[in-house]
């Protein structure tokens, strides 16, 4: 089958010829190519990703599409790590915050764990060490507490100095 | 590439969560918690508030404090206030231990452990701070202990750790004991007190019962107390259809319930385990020599009561 292409369109119109292998790549065509039994002349749609998203998707996954499956996760008693981004990642992920999030999406939607994983290990770095006020300026991110919760949290502080 | 409006707070729960389980939870409190009321909410869960650890293990096992003086200024006087009743386990290091234990009560906390500290500053802690059940790692220390585990044990791995007692009013079944052998695969010494029958003690009495397929098995275990249990817990480690013991291993027992469990020193089902005792000692009980007790533990050397 090396070689051979499947047609994906993305929800902007645009189609684009992805060898089968790379595409495969992403558990959610995978499952449409086996389980539905599509045929490589029919156009694969996916509503959820704009051509320029897509064009990221595929620049990853012809560069990643000899990885070894990645290890299961170890949850809670893994030592967490985010420093691990390979150097071509890194350049890779050197995006604005909106592609980022719709690469996570994109990873989410198509179900590519190794994208998920790379990039939101990215966002997990753009959190670390960052206090609440640079997360909201960080990340554009209104401060929706209400004043009657900001002075439950100034009580709660006080008490804490009193104790 | 066109700039996109998505942003952080448009990803939905579930990606949001593998993004911060990607940090450590000390990381994930202080940056989100009371950033905005929807990821506020989010580190609310469990999983990031259950357990906190203010350490860092670096190579050779030096442990030091995980954050900066700031970050821990700010987790006592905003953060641990607002969660505490939601923790239920620190690990803490000297110079981080007083001001955290000092901030708040944690009325739900059963676990407790503590790095790079003295016995003496133990002391001092425990002799001002309500009682607890507290275990202690120490790794100046060439045993490391973890005391008074109960059935809430929130399970993980601590290969460190050699001598592990356990202690409830609550029975503790077949799965509990599965999983502090997984806990502690490095386990050398288990001391059990437990009053309680179990449950589901009828689910193993014979090899037809699917669930008996868990045989445990103590690799590194060498001492063994059971003196102080109900009987079940006799039959839980002498019978060798739950569990599987190393040659070679001191065994604490009451002389009574060791006579009844064995059907005086007779039963079937206990003599595997009881062949692979080769230190048997009695606290109380037994006071002189008995041969159909040296005759079913073959290897053992007997110690009775007031004489070892």
């Amino acid at each position: 089958m090396a070689g051979h292409k499947i047609k994906l369109q993305s929800n902007d119109g645009d189609i684009f010829d992805v060898e089968v292998e790379i595409a495969k790549l992403s558990i959610t065509i995978k499952t449409m190519l086996e389980d539905l039994s599509m045929n490589e002349e029919e156009i694969i749609p996916l509503p959820n990703i704009n051509s320029a998203i897509f064009k990221k998707v595929i620049q990853w996954t012809t560069h990643h599409k000899d990885d070894p499956p990645l290890p299961p996760e170890d949850d809670e008693n893994r030592e967490k790590n985010t420093n691990d981004i390979s150097s071509w990642d890194q350049e890779f992920l050197k995006v604005d915050q909106g592609t980022l999030f719709e690469l996570i999406l994109a990873a989410n939607y198509l179900d590519i764990k190794g994208l998920l994983d790379v990039t939101c290990t990215s966002v997990a770095n753009m959190i670390k060490g960052k206090t609440s006020e640079e997360i909201r300026q960080t990340f554009n991110i209104k401060n929706d507490f209400t004043p009657q919760e900001e002075e439950q949290i100034k009580k709660e502080n006080e008490w804490c100095e009193n104790k | 590439m066109s700039n996109s409006c998505v942003g952080l707070n448009d990803l939905p729960d579930e990606i949001l969560m593998i993004i911060f389980k990607k940090l450590n939870t000390i990381d994930v409190l202080y940056s989100l918690h009371g950033s905005n009321q929807r990821l506020h909410k989010i580190v609310y869960d469990p999983i990031f508030t259950s357990c906190l650890t203010f350490v860092k293990r670096f190579s050779h096992n030096f442990i030091n404090l995980i954050c900066s003086d700031m970050m821990l200024n700010r987790f006592c006087s905003q953060i641990l206030p607002e969660i505490h009743d939601k923790i239920k386990w620190l690990n803490l290091e000297s110079s981080s231990m007083k001001h955290v234990l000092c901030t708040a009560d944690y009325p739900n906390l059963y676990g407790l452990g503590l790095y790079n500290i003295d016995e003496e500053s133990i002391r001092c802690l425990f002799t001002e701070a309500k009682q607890v059940l507290c275990h202690i790692y120490s790794y100046s220390s060439p045993m490391q202990y973890y005391s008074y585990i109960t059935n809430n044990f929130p399970d993980g791995l601590f290969k460190y750790v050699r001598v592990v007692s356990l202690f409830d009013e609550h029975p503790f079944e077949h799965e509990f004991f599965l999983r502090i052998q997984k806990s502690f695969p490095f386990m050398e010494r288990l001391c059990v007190i437990n009053h309680k029958s179990q449950n589901h003690k009828q689910s193993y009495e014979s090899n037809n019962d699917n669930r008996i397929s868990s045989v445990i098995e103590y690799s590194f275990l060498s001492e063994l107390d059971i003196d102080d249990v109900h009987d079940d817990y006799i039959e839980q480690f002498l019978f060798d259809t739950k569990t599987y013991l190393q040659s070679n291993v001191l065994l604490y027992i009451n002389y009574e319930s060791l006579k009844r469990l064995t059907h005086n020193f007779k039963r079937d089902a206990t003599r595997i385990n009881c062949a692979k005792v080769n230190e048997l000692k009695f606290r109380s009980g037994a006071k002189c020599p008995n041969s159909s007790l040296q005759e079913y533990f073959p290897n053992a050397k007997i110690y009775y009561r007031g004489i070892f």
